[in-house]
């Protein structure tokens, strides 16, 4: 959906034929229906990245709305070097670590992720597992770390940086939460239950 | 090697997502908060401005403003025609001094020659902006 950076808007081509840089160059100007499709396209992967953070779906939709308030206000910042959705998904990240960390469920220290694991060990096999159910096995602080690592793209020091934990006990927590999504994952590939998984997403 | 084909994997799992059914309510409601946002700026700024001018009003009626206001625009007034009778003086000195005949026109005919070459200056910049 990107568009070539320096693109210029056309003003007689309609809102859905442009790129994101086109929009997002009308949207400077204040051009709030250009926004409005910027809202459009990427609201579901804004939404989709809260959720798997651990967002519930009415907290999601809120601080993604959220998200792309601020990012109108500081639309100007977004100067078309990445992605669009990627720069309001960072948004919506920091929006929802400070709202975990004023409610002071951002605990370091590690939780038990390892009764996930022997829970599941036996239901599970029978049960078409996806990306956003081996999320839920996660703890909180590794399924918030790896969906800030892997969904929102920041690194380590930024995802240290954005919680306020230190560097050291971010990457513990990311390498934990690899390991086990690779054995819930290869256990069951997968990689092609995503259309399902994106699909279960939506509606949950 | 297996570790970054995961890594690679699990990014793109994370960039797969589904099109939530109510995504146009949803870019409805952004874009409904923002025209909120924007008349709430515009009712601020308007009230702002309203106060801001009811005050200025009052503080200019109450210090005899427009008094002041006609009294200095008599003194600009005089000080011009004073500038204006002297200045063709001074441009027959100039040119004097420089051996170089002027010929007879009036003070209104200077500032008006004036006035025009300041206009031409003025365009001439305009162009200029407009062009880098």
């Amino acid at each position: 959906m990107g568009g070539p950076p320096g693109a210029h808007a056309a003003p007689n081509k309609p809102l859905t034929g442009l790129h994101d840089v086109e929009l997002a160059q009308l949207a400077m100007t204040a051009d709030r229906p250009a926004f409005g499709e910027l809202a459009r396209r990427h609201g579901s992967a804004v939404r989709a990245l809260l959720r798997r953070m651990g967002a519930d779906p009415a907290l999601a939709d809120d601080l993604a709305q959220d998200a792309f308030l601020a990012a109108f206000e500081a639309i100007a910042d977004f100067r078309g070097e990445g992605s669009f959705a990627g720069w309001v998904k960072r948004i919506a990240a920091r929006l929802y670590i400070k709202r975990w960390r004023r409610r002071a469920e951002l605990d370091p220290a590690p939780e038990g992720p390892e009764q996930a694991d022997e829970a599941t060990g036996d239901g599970m096999t029978d049960r078409r597992l996806d990306l956003d159910q081996a999320l839920r096995d996660l703890s909180p602080a590794e399924r918030l770390y790896v969906s800030l690592c892997y969904g929102a793209g920041l690194s380590h020091t930024e995802a240290a940086e954005a919680t306020g934990a230190p560097l050291g006990t971010v990457k513990s927590h990311v390498k934990r939460a690899l390991e086990k999504l690779k054995r819930r994952l290869a256990t069951d590939g997968a990689g092609a239950s995503s259309d399902t998984d994106a699909g279960r997403l939506a509606h949950g | 090697m297996a570790d970054q084909e995961f890594d690679a994997q699990l990014a793109r799992m994370f960039a797969e997502h589904p099109p939530f059914p109510d995504q146009i309510d949803f870019a409805r409601r952004v874009e409904s908060r923002l025209d909120r946002g924007w008349g709430l700026r515009r009712m601020i700024i308007g009230v702002l401005g309203l106060g801001g001018g009811l005050v200025a009003a009052g503080q200019g009626l109450g210090g005899n403003l427009i008094g002041r206001v006609l009294s200095a625009s008599h003194a600009s007034v005089n000080a011009a025609q004073h500038t204006a009778s002297s200045a063709p003086d001074l441009l027959a000195l100039l040119a004097q001094s420089w051996g170089l005949r002027t010929p007879a026109v009036g003070g209104e005919v200077m500032w008006l020659v004036l006035g025009l070459l300041a206009l031409a200056g003025a365009l001439l910049a305009t162009r200029a902006l407009e062009d880098f």
